[in-house]
């Protein structure tokens, strides 16, 4: 399993910015179905799309347009009842359930909008967590969890506290130090703002812009919010699951830069 | 990939043990749950064997050899009994006795006591754990004289009241024409017997000996209690038992301390049978309560096993970490049970059992032994697991995108 993880990981070196190389996620006609009872729910209907290392692209659309269940699938979180997906430029649709996990810990890392922290750990325990199924030991996973801190902007006096005691905002960037912890290649935020105030989800979207520049993060941000989507380097849209466009976002619309 | 999952089993333990804290409430009543058996099986095992060594080795201590024949209200024994008795092949030593309980000072108190009268050198001899502490045996023809128990002569706490040479004076009821008449005699002590223990038919500490013939000069029994048989060798007894309860029927009782003792092992063995019986009962009640316990907990963390699945935790490191939640329950929950199951344990056997209709109450301590608690550990922590499997297996199973849409 391990190894199957290294052939990902080797691929990445081979990996330039420039376009035209390998796409770190790509998604070939993908389709989802769910079934509810006798009822069936096309939530993904032959959606494609490709994202380059250091993009940094927001996929918006109306709601029940399936950008949750295209993250999901991007994500390895759930599986395409047709069509593939690829990391790094391998199949990753037909893995089995240990080597996506792994995968899931190493490449990838997940932002939700409900932050999704779990109460009764402590801050640092918390971001801790990615880190424990990679058996690292104490002191690097110590300096790691410090170090995802400092980049997510949080305060290192936050880490002996529970998640329950901090602000919205605080604790969104507390999920934002635990998806980066383990360094992944690529980030899915889904509505990060979306439980989050204006001001507070400025500094959300500060962060991810910073993430993306200076880390080189490859991040996809599914949201509602236009002035959140403006920040990103591309914008998709997504309707009745497939991608029908993309815009150019406006840079003077993202609500980082805004002054309101 | 069992090797990583070895590897951060300290950090899933550290983990689990968080989510027991979480709902203390309730941890606190499944391990109350699970520490009903342990507890159960420690306490009852513990006072079973206590009991049962203890009673052995105290038949054994007071003669394997030994068999006793006590008449029938209806029968008288003889001279030919004696006999008869005597002729048959593997008996040893044959002697007579009479016996009868009554009451000795000592000092302001009164206790109770039983009177022996037997041919002190055979019973002696047939009895090689009983010892002189003092004094000696007296003649067969100096029928005031006595051996006396050794908390006859101390009381527990080592005072004394009586040393060779001193009178003792016993008093004991008889009828005679339906009419209750209060006997009172003295004898001189002639020795002192040490400290025998406890013990089932005849208790030693407790006893007064009479050389025989005090029986009709002293006490004024016309007719003997019973006969002691000392067979050549222990393993005679069995058979010669046998043999006199066909020879004797219903005019008289044969009893062979080696049967008691194997009827008491046998005992012994049902109720640790039943004990056990009734422990497994109560570990099926506490693996049930860990499964209740665990899927609620399960259930109520679907969400959190998402965010852990996604975070890139496997299946079988969420497993691992809600078996280990349940084992730690178990591992408390069996630590509890035996500390309470100790400390019953001796609550009880300081309490004594008594024996009905014997007048003995035997204290012995409890027999707690490693092997024991060991074997009550590892069968909580089978218990643990057992609970468990079905709640991790539905942890598992959980797939991932739905978790995290779960409220
Ligand atoms: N697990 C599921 N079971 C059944 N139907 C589902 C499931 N997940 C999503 N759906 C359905 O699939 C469609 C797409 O859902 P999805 O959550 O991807 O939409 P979304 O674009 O994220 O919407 P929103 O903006 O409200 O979050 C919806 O009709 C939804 O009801
Ligand atoms: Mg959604």
């Amino acid at each position: 399993m391990t190894r199957d993880y290294r052939a990902v990981d080797g691929a990445e070196s081979t990996l330039g910015q420039s376009p035209g190389q390998v796409p770190i996620l790509e998604l070939r006609d993908v389709h989802k179905v769910y079934k509810v009872g006798e009822v069936k729910v096309h939530a993904l209907r032959g959606l494609s799309v490709r994202i380059m290392p250091g993009d940094f692209v927001a996929v918006m659309g109306p709601s029940g347009s399936g950008k949750s269940t295209f993250l999901n699938i991007a994500g390895l979180l759930d599986v395409p009842t047709r069509g593939k997906v690829f990391l790094l430029g391998r199949d990753v649709s037909r893995l089995n359930e240990v080597a996506r996990a792994r995968i899931r810990n190493r490449v990838i890392g997940f932002v939700f909008q409900q932050f999704n922290l779990i109460p009764r750990l402590t801050i640092y325990e918390n971001i801790e967590m990615p880190l424990i199924p990679r058996g690292l030991p104490r002191r690097e996973r110590k300096k790691l969890v410090l170090k995802a801190l400092r980049e997510a902007e949080g305060d290192t006096s936050w880490l002996p506290k529970k998640p329950l005691q901090l602000s919205g905002g605080q604790q969104q960037r507390v999920a934002i130090a635990r998806a980066i912890v383990g360094r992944p290649r690529l980030i899915l935020a889904d509505e990060p703002t979306g439980a989050l105030d204006r001001a507070t989800a400025a500094r959300i979207a500060a962060l991810f812009i910073r993430l993306n520049r200076e880390e080189k993060l490859t991040i996809v941000v599914v949201t509602h919010d236009p002035e959140l989507a403006h920040c990103a380097r591309k914008i998709l849209m997504i309707r009745d699951g497939r991608i029908v466009g993309a815009e150019a976002p406006q840079p003077q619309r993202c609500i980082a830069y805004s002054r309101r | 990939m069992t090797a990583s999952l070895i590897r951060i089993l300290p950090d899933l333990a550290r983990y689990a043990a968080k989510a027991l804290t979480e709902k203390k409430l309730r941890s606190l009543l499944t391990i109350v749950g699970i520490a009903i058996g342990p507890m159960a099986l420690t306490a009852i095992l513990g006072v079973v064997q206590g009991y049962s060594n203890y009673v052995i080795n105290q038949l054994e201590g007071l003669g394997q050899n030994l068999i006793i024949l006590v008449p029938s209200a209806n029968y008288d024994m003889s001279s030919s009994d004696i006999a008869f008795l005597r002729d048959l092949p593997g008996v040893k030593e044959v002697t007579p006795f009479y016996s009868l309980r009554a009451k000795a000072k000592q000092g302001v108190r009164d206790i109770d006591i039983a009177i022996y009268a037997v041919d002190l050198d055979v019973f002696f001899h047939a009895l090689g754990k009983l010892r002189l502490e003092e004094g000696s045996l007296p003649p067969p023809g100096d029928t005031a004289s006595a051996v006396i128990g050794h908390y006859i002569a101390f009381d527990e706490t080592g005072t004394r009241y009586y040393r060779v040479g001193d009178v003792l004076t016993l008093t004991y009821y008889s009828f005679k024409r339906g009419r209750l008449i209060q006997h009172s005699i003295s004898v001189i002590v002639a020795g002192v017997l040490a400290e025998f223990g406890n013990a089932f038919f005849v208790n030693p500490d407790v006893t007064v000996f009479l050389p025989l013939d005090a029986g009709p000069k002293l006490l004024g029994m016309k007719k003997w209690s019973g006969i002691i048989v000392v067979a050549d060798s222990p393993a005679y007894v069995e058979n010669l038992t046998k043999f006199l309860r066909e020879v004797y029927g219903e005019r008289a009782n044969v009893i062979s301390l080696i049967e008691i003792s194997k009827v008491v092992a046998s005992i012994t063995a049902a109720m640790r049978f039943i004990t056990i019986a009734a422990g497994s009962a109560a570990f099926a009640v506490a693996a049930t309560g860990i499964a209740a316990t665990m899927i609620t907990s399960v259930m109520e963390r679907t969400r959190e096993i998402g965010v852990l699945k996604a975070i890139g935790f496997t299946d079988a490191e969420i497993v691992t970490s809600i078996i280990l939640e349940a084992i730690l329950m178990s591992l408390l929950g069996s630590a509890f049970g035996i500390a309470a199951g100790v400390a019953a344990a001796y609550a009880l056997s300081t309490r004594g059992m008594v024996l009905q209709g014997m007048q003995v109450v035997i204290r012995a301590p409890p027999e707690i032994t490693l092997p024991m608690i060991v074997k009550t550990i590892a069968l909580t922590i089978v218990i643990g697991v057992l609970g468990s499997l079905l709640p991790a297996h539905r942890a598992a199973r959980i797939p991932p995108a739905e978790a995290l849409r779960y409220e």
